[in-house]
């Protein structure tokens, strides 16, 4: 690189290096260290592994994964269904799509703190604009937030309602951009239509749909405004997530070593999780990229 | 098996007027080109046939059938697209074998016969080796070949071939041709090959149409084409070099074609009635091709024209002259043996029987 360049990108870096890199080598170091604001026989003394080992037999926190993979999993994969089909549905109206798509775009550029608003005050059984016919019509007897079995279904939803739209609108664009020559061919070719879907569109769009899950699926692993507005991770733990979890150990109870741990943790798991996807989702892609 | 009819087609896209009253026959069995510079309108042409883009008015028939209501799966005709078109997430085998997985021809192929056609067809285009890329990983020209190779694979009613060798390498393209023109004499299947290269469409063709600007501008065999091109445009599309057309003034039994050096040649008696009859007023334009002028010594006993050589293209066997009469610019086909140098005095000996007369408002053939 041109010895020029560096001062070009030295802001950046600069930044980068101040939120991003220093606050992760003293959390990290903080990790091997017995640190607490409520504790105190912690004195910042160094433990080494200790808090690590904690972690492997702390409940709260197997709890707290297992909640993460349950909310993400279904949310995914609903959103990217979703958001094909209203792609698929919106593609038609392509020439409006300087209007189509900043609507589409609207709950996506809502706050997820007052998306979670919106989804607690909707579902609220006594007034909701859901919730009355929830309950009404008996499909939920309890009140849904207050509810083990409904409180996570419930963030799904309103999760869903936030990022579906994001996901609809970078598959319509890639829809949108795709070469028509292809379509023509396999009209020629005798291709019915779910042919046609299932062999040229899918894997055309194939790229479009790599970005879209993976942005998702990291903004996924940090959910924590909608969550803390309806539920703030309950009832009990039912829908305390990853993030939730990380959010009590060290602001609730300001264990700042272990909280450390357990943020280093999840850290490496989203790594694995996200290199994990990115393999899969491009896979089957030939040399010479997408 | 089958003819196709086209009967006035009309086609605007846009500001665009593709098509303005296209209509041909092309018989069954029959290898017809369409033969016509870019923006002529021949891939719109094709399109029209296989269904992929509605004509605004006409009609299509396959088989004596009009087939405006049939969309392009039911047509049953193989396109060669000249943009390829490959489906970029398949490999050169899938791609190849796409028409035959189709759900109207699924059930005609069973997975052996499947893969000894593709295997067939790419080792005649002689991509045998590509089979596992996919089309990114090919150059443009292997790109064509399997794009064609899409097409052949198929035993259609009618092949649609939009340009399929352009793109091929000059030594490619001519072995190319060989195999296409036995493709089809084997298999008598109608076959519509567009194409912008004259040479291209005089050696394959049973048929040429010569297509311009949406229009046809003449229908005929190669030789016709060649030899009795109908109007200027064909005459000077149709040959390389490619054809002089003068314009000239009728004097007693002679053309003069006016220039600041202006010179008379005499028209053979047989010609004479009819430029009598059919010619309005004096002026008219005349053909002649590069081989048919005859470079001598600018004093030789008779000459019709003499002039300083401009410019020397050698082509191998043959050098293409061009001599400057006065302001008139003239090409000259010689030997290459023969060829004088540049800035020389030359003079032409115009073989008359070759003569070909055109209209000077119409630009149509007087014949």
């Amino acid at each position: 690189m041109n010895k020029g360049g560096y001062k070009w990108i030295a802001p950046a870096m600069v930044l980068l290096i101040a939120v991003g890199l220093i606050p992760f080598i003293i959390a990290l170091g903080y990790s091997f260290r017995a640190v607490s604001h409520t504790d105190s026989t912690a004195k910042g003394q160094f433990i080494l592994w200790d808090n690590y080992r904690r972690l492997m037999h702390d409940p709260d926190f197997f709890n707290s994964l297992k909640v993460s993979a349950k909310y993400m999993i279904p949310a995914l994969f609903l959103q990217t269904g979703l958001g094909l089909a209203v792609a698929l549905i919106l593609a038609p109206a392509a020439r409006r799509r300087r209007l189509v798509i900043p609507i589409l775009l609207l709950p996506t550029l809502t706050p997820p703190v007052v998306t979670g608003l919106i989804g607690l005050l909707s579902l609220n059984p006594d007034f909701g604009i859901i919730g009355i016919y929830l309950h009404r019509w008996g499909l939920v007897k309890e009140a849904m937030l207050g509810s083990a079995k409904w409180a996570l279904p419930a963030i799904i939803l309103v999760d869903t309602w936030q990022w579906m739209p994001f996901i609809a609108s970078i598959l319509l664009s890639g829809l949108l951009s795709l070469p028509k020559e292809p379509y023509e061919a396999a009209q020629v070719d005798g291709a019915n239509a779910w042919q046609i879907f299932r062999r040229v569109t899918l894997p055309l769009l194939r790229p479009y749909f790599t970005v879209a899950i993976l942005i998702r699926a990291i903004d996924a692993f940090a959910i924590t405004d909608i969550i803390e507005v309806m539920t703030r991770g309950g009832p009990g733990t039912v829908t305390e997530a990853i993030s939730m979890y990380a959010y009590r150990l060290n602001f609730r109870y300001w264990h700042l070593g272990y909280g450390a741990a357990n943020v280093m943790v999840i850290y490496m798991m989203i790594e694995v999780v996200i290199d994990l996807l990115n393999k899969v989702l491009t896979r089957r892609a030939a040399p010479g990229g997408a | 098996m089958a003819n196709i009819v086209l009967r006035n087609i009309w086609k605007r896209y846009g500001e665009v007027q593709a098509l303005q009253g296209v209509s041909f026959e092309c018989k069954d069995g029959e290898f017809f080109c369409l033969l016509g510079p870019s923006g002529a309108g021949k891939t719109t042409t094709i399109k029209v046939i296989a269904g992929i883009e509605p004509p605004d008015k006409g009609d299509v028939l396959l088989d004596d059938e009009p087939i405006s209501g049939l969309l392009p799966w039911d047509r049953d005709v193989a396109v060669a697209f000249e943009s390829y078109a490959l489906y970029p997430q398949l490999t050169v085998f899938e791609n190849l074998a796409f028409p035959l997985k189709a759900p109207i021809r699924a059930s005609r192929y069973p997975k052996d016969e499947l893969e000894k056609r593709v295997k067939e067809v790419a080792n005649l285009l002689g991509i045998g080796d590509l089979l596992d890329r996919y089309p990114r990983e090919l150059s443009g020209g292997q790109r064509q070949r399997v794009a064609l190779g899409r097409a052949l694979v198929r035993k259609p009613k009618a092949y649609l071939l939009d340009e399929p060798i352009a793109h091929l390498d000059a030594k490619l393209r001519h072995r190319m041709r060989g195999e296409l023109r036995k493709i089809q004499t084997e298999l008598g299947i109608t076959t519509i090959y567009a194409t912008p290269d004259q040479l291209e469409a005089l050696s394959l063709a049973d048929t040429i149409a010569v297509i311009n600007n949406g229009r046809i501008e003449q229908i005929g065999t190669p030789e016709e084409v060649y030899n009795c091109p109908a109007n200027v445009f064909v005459a000077r599309f149709v040959g390389d070099p490619p054809m002089n057309v003068l314009d000239s003034v009728l004097e007693a039994e002679a053309l003069v074609v006016p220039s600041n050096g202006s010179f008379r040649i005499p028209i053979p008696p047989m010609d004479w009635p009819l430029l009598t009859e059919r010619v309005e007023g004096r002026e008219l334009k005349v053909g002649i091709r590069a081989k048919d002028i005859q470079l001598v010594p600018e004093s030789a006993e008779i000459v019709h024209a003499r002039g300083r050589v401009k410019d020397v293209e050698a082509l191998g066997q043959t050098t293409v002259i061009t001599v400057m009469v006065g302001s008139v610019e003239i090409k000259v086909k010689v030997p290459t043996a023969q060829a004088p140098d540049r800035d020389s005095r030359v003079g032409l000996v115009l073989d008359s029987s070759k003569f070909r007369y055109f209209d000077v408002k119409t630009d149509h053939r007087i014949e």
